[in-house]
């Protein structure tokens, strides 16, 4: 169980980034992080890994994070955390030398799935592959709890389902994933558990199958609890128009 | 090759090889000043000697001149050179967070500072070897009649 306690984390001693979250994952969920940006979904994950200092409390099993049990963290992100000079085989090299938990056989099955090709530098390949590759690594390096950060922003929207379903077929049920992601509509059937983050602040905690029974999509929640108003845009438009009749009309 | 276990992952081998062979080549040029001031001295001594008789040879320290600082400048450049390997890892992509996640704590200090404070102590040792080897050949190849009485007025007076 992956269990955050009254976690805050303030940048620069005015900015909240993360303010008294409390927060419960447990094996085998697939959990959606779900907000606008500057919500604190990047923040709350890299204080999850120790990247960041925080205040509060972050335990895996009842024990704080560190060198004992991070390798039962993964972490996979849209800034890219593989060397970028070397060849997917050479990190596979790397994560078995570092990593005993090492799926090499789910290594091989994904990136021949993928058809990416092992021993060309990362750097020289497309950022839907370097994307592709780095939720590879994060789901072979044999963790209990894999962190995805916008993991597949820049891939087309037929792999993105392709990752989903690949992703639910191969997840062990004691494997859990932490995806945070702006693509809300798309994560519906992925994610069994939808946590929404506003200002640093878990603002919403549901799972899919609730809103399955409420008739509701992920996407549906969202707007409900961001108050969204769809009547917004059209509002904008026409005060825009209207605007610009009234300039003509002055003319 | 285990070596490579001591720098950067993404770290160019060859050019940091050639760096180290071109920095001490450097230092080691710079130490010759040393010879040649020496090996004017001692025939300008010996002439002056015939006019002035009791006259020694200028103090070591002043013919060492500036002849070490090629080593302390190569061991300095080690400082930035480490940066150079920590910022390796935020070039391109943010490796920093793999390294920062590893099991073993040590992984990202031992690469980015294993070889900078090797390089750095080999430079000053050089340096020290050097500085020894000079005073060597200033105390022993000087006649003793051109040496300051004392050890320690050879060295700094």
């Amino acid at each position: 169980m992956l269990q955050l306690n009254r976690v805050s984390k303030t940048y620069h001693l005015t900015t909240h980034a993360l303010h008294q979250v409390n927060l419960s994952i447990a094996p085998g969920e697939i959990v959606g992080l779900l907000g606008e940006n500057g919500a604190g979904k990047t923040t709350l994950l890299k204080c999850i890994l120790g990247l960041l200092s925080y205040q509060g409390s972050i335990t895996l099993d009842g024990a704080p994070i560190g060198r004992d049990n991070i390798a039962r963290l993964s972490f996979a992100t849209c800034e890219h955390s593989f060397f970028p000079t070397l060849t997917p085989q050479e990190h596979r090299v790397f994560y078995r030398e570092h990593f005993p938990t090492w799926r090499d056989q789910r290594f091989e099955a994904l990136m021949d799935f993928f058809r990416l090709p092992g021993n060309r530098p990362l750097r020289a390949m497309s950022v839907g592959q370097q994307n592709q590759v780095e939720v590879i690594l994060a789901l072979c390096q044999g963790a209990d709890y894999i962190l995805m950060d916008e993991p597949f922003a820049g891939n087309d929207v037929f792999n993105r389902e392709d990752f989903y379903k690949v992703l639910l077929g191969i997840l062990e049920p004691t494997e859990t994933v932490i995806l945070s992601t702006h693509l809300l509509s798309e994560i519906n059937h992925f994610v069994s558990r939808a946590v929404l983050l506003w200002d640093g602040q878990i603002v919403g905690d549901v799972s899919t199958a609730d809103l399955d029974e409420q008739g509701l999509t992920v996407l549906d929640y969202v707007k409900e609890k961001y108050h969204y108003q769809p009547d917004r845009v059209s509002n904008a438009l026409s005060q825009l128009s209207g605007e610009e009749d009234d300039l003509c009309g002055n003319r | 090759m285990k070596w490579k276990r001591y720098l950067p992952v993404e770290a160019n081998a060859t050019v940091l090889r050639r760096g180290f062979v071109a920095l001490t080549a450097f230092s080691l040029v710079c130490s010759l000043s040393f010879f040649n001031a020496y090996a004017r001295a001692l025939p300008g001594i010996e002439q002056i000697a015939v006019s002035f008789p009791g006259v020694q040879m200028p103090p070591f320290s002043l013919l060492l001149g500036p002849s070490l600082y090629g080593f302390w400048v190569s061991a300095l450049a080690m400082v930035p050179l480490a940066g150079y390997f920590w910022a390796l890892h935020t070039r391109l992509s943010h490796s920093v967070y793999l390294m920062r996640r590893l099991p073993d704590r040590w992984e990202l200090a031992r690469r980015c500072l294993t070889l900078p404070v090797l390089a750095a102590l080999f430079f000053l040792g050089l340096s020290l070897a050097l500085w020894l080897l000079d005073f060597a050949i200033y105390w022993t190849v000087t006649p003793d009649r051109f040496l300051p009485s004392s050890l320690w007025e050879a060295l700094w007076s």
